[in-house]
Formats: structure tokens, C-alpha cells, sequence
């Protein structure tokens, strides 16, 4: 599929109308979505009315935007008007949405398409989607692999065409965490700038919602529309004109003690090539340090667990057996967590957001890998490291969850792939409140790094 | 402090209760994730952030300071 950008331009010349893109989306789904599972619903007659009404808006001369009649899917934990938000669970068995979520409308207000609700891990509580009440969601690159997680389905999909852009969550990367095994963009802005009203919560202190693309001008536009800022304010196209030239004067910083320490060669060989390829351009790199770096997992977990166990603590007394296994155990772990351990790790959290925003006083973002290891293999539960045997899930997590407990806009970009062909990826980290310029940065790294 | 290197002190207690606890809810299987936990929970507890009411350690990451 192209670009959203290029979709867009076609649609808006009249060189494409909105009916046969997405008839043509339809069917690309209808084909491959047996192998891959990206989809758990899709919304065939809604979409294709949808176009309709849409092309005859344009014949009217009433064009809504760049996400005029682009097909966009949803993860299946944000509600959709008369849909099932599944959460890829048993649990949620008879749902139906009585109102889009806000950010669903937005969209819908901008010409989108809502074309399906992807599959995810259960209740978006773990990494690799594979725990999921719709069987597990497969790699379009390698169908033996994990799609990465916990918006696995959203990753998918848009790797393998059947959509032009996605909605996901993200919190502790679940939309970085996809992007990256699946060659795509994800952005997960700063803490609270898109709302999560109507999105099935994992952690609510944790949690952001964001847009996942095939590029990163693409996840602006959709990133601008879902915070409520339109693609055609003033500003948006000097942004993308701009954003390449900046790099001469960008300072990075990189973080290297506990964020480089565990690294797969193939990720950590691409990794400093893209880093050498940025300094190249001008950039200017410098190592920088994180004073309790080695703390933020055990901080993430003490925050997550009890938050999502609250939740969940009615289902589970009620009818634990529909969760599936794991979830359910993670779910039970949470209830154990102490308050007083709670409020430490509310403690450390504000310590970890200074330390992180003082870093971002000296430089204009952060730069380290999303995931230190390519995409698993379905069912794998450890992985080797040098001399370490570790969780999945812990490795998984392990570069992205620091930037949900401080809140800081983080977005993950294609950096090549491993010499075994599985794709690897850039994660930037910007200033609280600075998504925009964020997104600037990553237009430009962009033009630099190979493609997934 | 490296990660691996924290041992579980004070929280040997809390993980016995729990792991009783979760056995007698019928969930043998929690025990491993609960010795995990124990792990990063008394890791966390080592954290210089952590606060001493006896004013007898000064915390280094008093937040309020500079406020």
C-alpha cells in the first residue's frame, strides 16, 4: 500500500476515489488476514457506506483534510459505536460501544475511515499479542514471529498493507514495542495530550494512546488530528518542510549505562550505524546518563500491577476462568503489591521524570533502540543476552517503559533489519509537551536511516 | 547496585504470607511470579529515594528540595 501521504494526494486530485481504495483495503484483508490475525472485526458494510458518503462529499467540493477517506483501523480496546470492544477477551463476551470514543470521532471528523478493530494481547497486558482470546496475531514479515504487543494487530496490519494507519495504546509500549517488530512508525505523545476516554484501561496512570503509521509523516497527520489540531493549521507543512534541514543543528543524547548494556549484535551493529549516520549529517551526539536507570522496571511494575489488578479485581473474584492463563496470573500478582510499595514507586517516578527532564534541558531528544532484541518467535519465553537467559517480557519492555512512568513523548522508527531479515528500530524521546517538535526530529532521521 | 545482586531481606515475610495466600486460593502456580516480585520489591525498598523518619539518613532525592 503507499503512504498515507501519497493515498491522500491521490484522493484529494479526484485520482482515486474513496470507494475503491477502500474496496481494495477490504480485499487485501480478506486474503491475508487468515494467515496473519491482525483483525478481530472488520467493518466491511460501515467502511465501504462510509467511502460512499465520503466521495460524494468531495464531489460537493467539500474536502475534509489529508485523512479524507483513509482506511484506518483500531486497536480492540478503544470503543467504536456499535462495535464489540473485545479486548481480545472472553471477558468483554456481549459488549457493544454506545458512543465512538472521542478520539474515534475526531478521526471520523477528518474523513477517516474506521475499516476494522485489531487484535491485541488480552486487555493489552503483555508484549507479543499471542495471549489473545482470537488466537494469537503472526508477523507479516515472518509468520513464525510474534507482531510484538501489546498492539500487535495494529503493527500488522499496517506492514502488510491492510490499512493506511492505526490507533493504538501504549503503556509500556505497546505501540513502540509493535512498531518496531512489524518495520513501522509509532508515536506515543506526552502523557495525557491525546484523551484515553473510551479506551478499556490497562494502567490509568500509565496509559496514552497514539497513532501508529508506515511513516512518520503519516503518524503526524493522524497524530495532529487525534489530539485535536488539525493537519491544515498554520504550521503543520513548514514543519515538514523544515525537518530535514534541522538535523545540522540537532543535539542528541544517548543514553548508554542499562540502555545499551543488554543488545542482540543485530540490533546493537544497526543501531550505531544509524547513530553514526545521524552524526554524519550534522547531528550533534553525546552520551548522557539516567542516575537510576536500573530502577525503572522494578518502579514501572509496583505502578502497573496494582493499577491494573484494581481494575480487573471484580472479573477475577467473578469469572476468572475467562481470562486467559497468563493474564489472569499477572492480574492475580498485581493484588499482592502493598501500598506502601505503591507509593515508593510513585516516589521513584517523579525522581525518574526530573532526572529525564534535566537530560532534555542539554539536548533536543534521546536516542536508543526500541527493542533490544528483533521479534521473537511465537511461544518463546526466554531469550539469551551474553551470559543472561531473560523473560520476553522483560526484555521487551525494558526501553520504552521508562518514557510511560516520566510521560515523555517517545516514538519508534524502522532503522534497517538484522542480517537474519527481521526489522529493528530507532526510538526517539522528546520534552514533555514537545511532541511536535519530537516528530520533527524523527522526519529527519527518517531520510536517513534504510527502511525496514 | 546491580539488579541481580539485591537480596530478598524484609520482604521474606510478605512473600511467605503471599505465597500461602495464593496457594490457598487455589493458585500454585503465582509462586514464581511472586518470588519475582520479592525480587523487585526489595529492590525498590534499597532505593536512596526511600525515606527514614528517624531523620537519621539524609535522602538525596528529596524532592522537595530546591522546590
Amino acid at each position: 500500500m503507499l503512504s498515507m501521504a501519497q493515498l491522500a494526494g491521490q484522493v484529494a486530485g479526484r485520482q482515486l476515489t474513496v470507494e475503491r481504495l477502500v474496496a481494495d483495503t477490504l480485499a487485501r484483508i480478506e486474503q491475508a488476514n487468515p494467515e496473519i490475525n491482525a483483525f478481530i472485526t472488520v467493518l466491511a458494510d460501515g467502511a465501504l457506506a462510509d467511502a460512499r458518503r465520503l466521495d460524494a462529499d468531495l464531489a460537493r467540493g467539500h474536502y475534509r483534510g489529508p485523512l479524507h477517506g483513509m482506511p484506518i483501523s483500531v486497536k480492540d480496546l478503544v470503543d467504536v459505536e456499535g462495535v464489540p470492544t473485545t479486548a481480545a477477551s472472553r471477558v468483554r463476551r456481549g459488549h457493544r460501544a454506545r458512543h465512538d470514543a472521542p478520539v474515534i470521532a475526531r478521526l471520523r471528523e477528518a474523513g477517516a475511515v474506521i475499516i476494522g478493530k485489531t487484535n491485541l494481547h488480552e486487555f493489552a497486558y503483555g508484549t507479543t499479542s499471542e495471549d489473545s482470546a482470537y488466537g494469537p496475531v503472526r508477523n507479516p514479515l515472518d509468520v513464525t514471529r510474534s507482531a510484538g504487543g501489546s498492539s500487535g494487530g495494529s503493527a500488522a496490519a499496517i506492514a502488510a498493507g491492510l490499512c493506511a494507519g492505526s490507533v493504538g495504546t501504549d503503556t509500556g509500549g505497546s505501540i513502540r514495542i509493535p512498531a518496531a517488530a512489524c518495520g513501522i512508525v509509532g508515536l506515543k505523545p506526552t502523557v495525557g495530550e491525546i484523551t484515553c476516554e473510551g479506551v478499556v484501561p490497562l494502567s490509568r496512570s500509565l496509559d496514552h494512546v497514539g497513532p501508529m503509521a508506515a511513516d512518520v509523516a503519516s503518524a503526524w497527520m493522524l497524530y495532529q488530528v487525534m489530539a485535536g489540531t488539525h493537519p491544515a493549521d498554520a504550521g503543520f507543512h513548514e514543519s515538514l518542510a523544515g525537518a530535514r534541514e534541522a538535523l545540522a543543528s540537532l543535539r542528541l543524547g544517548l543514553p548508554r549505562r542499562y540502555f545499551l548494556d543488554l543488545l542482540d549484535e543485530g540490533v546493537r551493529v544497526r543501531f550505531e550505524e544509524a547513530i553514526e549516520g545521524l552524526r554524519q549529517a550534522g547531528a550533534h551526539v553525546t552520551d548522557v546518563d539516567v542516575p537510576h536507570a536500573e530502577l525503572v522496571g522494578t518502579v514501572y511494575l509496583h505502578i502497573q500491577l496494582p493499577e491494573s489488578s484494581a481494575y480487573h479485581a471484580a472479573t477475577l473474584e467473578r469469572e476468572p476462568e475467562l481470562y486467559t492463563p497468563p493474564v489472569r496470573l499477572r492480574l492475580e500478582m498485581g493484588r499482592y503489591v502493598l501500598a506502601e510499595d505503591y507509593a515508593r514507586a510513585q516516589q521513584g517516578r517523579d525522581v525518574l521524570r526530573r532526572e529525564v527532564d534535566g537530560l532534555l534541558e542539554h539536548v533536543d531528544g534521546l536516542a536508543l533502540p526500541t527493542l533490544p532484541i528483533p521479534a521473537p518467535s511465537l511461544g518463546q519465553a526466554t531469550v539469551r543476552l551474553g551470559r543472561a537467559e531473560i523473560a520476553v517480557r522483560t526484555v521487551m519492555l525494558r526501553l520504552t517503559q521508562l518514557f510511560n512512568v516520566t510521560g515523555h513523548p517517545a516514538i519508534s522508527l524502522p532503522s534497517g533489519r538484522t542480517a537474519g531479515g527481521l526489522p529493528t528500530a530507532l526510538q526517539l524521546v522528546g520534552r514533555r509537551g514537545g511532541t511536535p517538535d519530537l516528530l520533527r526530529i524523527a522526519l529527519g532521521c527518517e531520510a536517513l536511516l534504510p527502511r525496514a | 547496585m546491580a539488579e541481580q545482586d539485591v537480596r530478598v531481606r524484609d520482604v521474606t515475610e510478605w512473600l511467605e504470607e503471599a505465597v500461602t495466600d495464593a496457594q490457598r486460593r487455589g493458585l500454585p502456580d503465582l509462586r514464581p511470579l511472586l518470588e519475582n516480585l520479592a525480587q523487585a520489591t526489595a529492590f525498590l525498598r534499597s532505593a536512596d529515594w526511600n525515606d527514614d523518619a528517624s531523620g537519621e539518613s539524609e535522602n538525596e532525592t528529596d524532592l522537595r528540595k530546591g522546590a
